[in-house]
């Protein structure tokens, strides 16, 4: 029966998932049981699977990630030396004085694994969490490196970066001024890729409106590999717009054009001849409500503007100066409404 | 570290049991996972026969393969774990080929970088929305639940289109199935 093969082979890719229940498992194992033919369908599944599951763990296991993870649950004592006794072929006339060098140097390695153990417990790494709630954020990392968090970020830290770099995990939208330092490459986790960089200033958003990872270069260099396939990597020149799809598996790199990239976090926005639906969508990202335009004649209407540290009354109110607009707010939705504008 | 035949290395030291680490922690990873059938309960196993390791290193025979020390570890504690969940079925495990004694197992990773490309640009060319669902399950490695919740579906779909991707992988990969089978076979 078609609906029970399509039945049974969910419950096949949910058991090597992990995601069926103990009842589940059993009503699996006496399906496969049933017939050869069952039994062929299962292992021919299950062949396949493993060698998903090989690509996936090479993929996703970071070995020196798990070796910090080990470091902090062990204490390592007496890590100067192995113990390794050498064949004692000396005259033994000089037996009394080699204990007693013995007995000195065990001393010694005792005092040093105890400075070590004490040392090492009070410089285990703590994690921290850094989240914006309403408003922005910005965070230093020990390393001075500055972080502006977008309202609705977060960031996962260490309060010491211990170890070959200096690792964070970031969710949502922020801006790094990276501290350099050419011996620790400073790397961030954004989700479904891993962003590398020296010393550097950028913008990251992991998720935006269309799901996307956005990345945008101020100064410096940085390197980004998707996470699912470490062979798709780019690398951002300043003033470059790196843009992730994660479904895709694609980057599409360009140069920025929006120079309100920043606005969240500086404040200041910049209109240059820009029409109504790019300031409708900037206005939107900056001031975190939902602009649209109610028609498609106002949309080609072009302002020039500045506007620093304003509220989104005043920006909208100057813009009604500018040009014939009426606004209407309803609840996190502003619509813009007016006529066309005078072709000049 | 100047060492002759003659020397008797007695302790495993910090330096040669993070090479011990490095050198086998993904392949045990791949060995309690497909017991476990999850990676954070497999890492966790795996993390944890080692920290057994270094705690009881003056007590284990280094005349035997330390390795072997470990899958054993590894190896008996999933199927505590599997038995706890209530998910140990011997019959499925057969098929699998978890050989159910721990010296017949064999935990080695077989991929090579070609695999891994072509596992890749198959997984690339699976309808969009399967291949967003398929990603965010094993490489993002969340639940289905989890995903459900991100993409504003029903766990039936999610459990769907994991099956159509499985389905779909079987044929893009039938090629590799046979000679990756040869390999675990011939491997010691």
């Amino acid at each position: 029966m078609e609906k029970d093969r399509i039945y049974y082979h969910e419950l096949i890719a949910g058991y090597f998932s992990g995601e069926i229940d103990s009842a589940a498992v059993s009503e699996l194992s006496a399906w496969v049981k049933q017939n050869s033919e069952n039994q062929k369908q299962f292992e021919d599944y299950h062949k396949t699977w493993l060698i998903l599951e090989e690509t996936r763990i090479e993929t996703i296991v970071d070995i020196n990630d798990e070796w910090s993870a080990l470091q902090a649950k062990i204490q390592f004592t007496n890590v100067d030396e192995p113990q390794i006794i050498k064949p004692d072929f000396s005259p033994k006339k000089g037996k009394n004085i080699f204990v007693s060098v013995l007995r000195i140097a065990a001393v010694l390695v005792v005092f040093a694994a105890s400075a070590f153990l004490i040392y090492q417990w009070l410089n285990k790494p703590v994690m921290q969490k850094a989240y914006a709630n309403n408003v922005s954020l910005e965070q230093k990392l020990p390393d001075g490196t500055s972080v502006t968090l977008n309202a609705g970020a977060s960031i996962q830290y260490p309060d010491k970066f211990t170890g070959g770099n200096r690792k964070v995990t970031l969710t949502g939208e922020a801006y790094f001024d990276v501290a350099h330092d050419s011996t620790k490459p400073f790397v961030i986790d954004a989700g479904v890729v891993t962003i590398q960089v020296l010393g550097t200033s950028f913008y990251v958003n992991t998720s935006d409106a269309d799901g996307n990872t956005i990345i945008v270069l101020t100064t410096g260099k940085v390197k980004i590999t998707s996470k699912t396939d470490i062979n798709n990597i780019v690398i951002l020149s300043p003033g470059e717009k790196a843009v992730f799809s994660a479904s895709q598996n694609e980057f599409v790199k360009k140069q920025n054009e929006d120079m309100n990239y920043l606005a969240w976090k500086t404040g200041k926005i910049r209109f240059e001849n820009a029409t109504m639906k790019e300031i409708a969508n900037t206005l939107g990202n900056v001031y975190r409500k939902n602009i649209k335009l109610t028609n498609d004649e106002i949309a080609n209407c072009r302002v020039t503007a500045t506007f620093e540290n304003q509220s989104l009354d005043a920006v909208l109110n100057v813009l009604k100066a500018t040009i014939d607009i009426k606004t209407s707010t309803k609840g996190n939705t502003i619509e813009i409404s007016g006529n066309a504008c005078d072709k000049k | 570290m100047n060492t002759t035949e003659n020397d008797i290395i007695l302790k495993l030291d910090k330096d040669s049991f993070e090479l011990l680490f490095r050198k086998h922690f993904k392949n045990l990873c791949f060995f309690a996972q497909r017991y476990v059938k999850d990676l954070d309960i497999a890492k966790e196993i795996v993390q944890e026969a080692f920290i057994n390791l270094w705690e009881k290193r003056d007590s284990i025979d280094l005349a035997k393969p330390v390795k072997s020390y470990i899958t054993t570890t590894v190896y008996n504690r999933s199927l505590n774990y599997l038995r706890d969940q209530k998910k140990f079925d011997k019959d499925l495990l057969t098929f699998e080929n978890l050989a159910l004694s721990v010296a017949a197992s064999q935990t080695d990773l077989l991929a090579s970088k070609e695999l891994d490309l072509v596992i890749k640009s198959a997984i690339n060319e699976l309808p969009e929305k399967c291949r967003e669902i398929f990603v965010m399950s094993r490489f993002e490695n969340l639940k289905y639940q989890e995903i459900a919740d991100k993409l504003k579906i029903s766990v039936k779909t999610v459990e769907a289109q994991m099956s159509k991707a499985l389905q779909f992988m079987r044929i893009k990969l039938a090629d590799y199935i046979s000679i990756i089978l040869a390999f675990m076979i011939f491997e010691k």
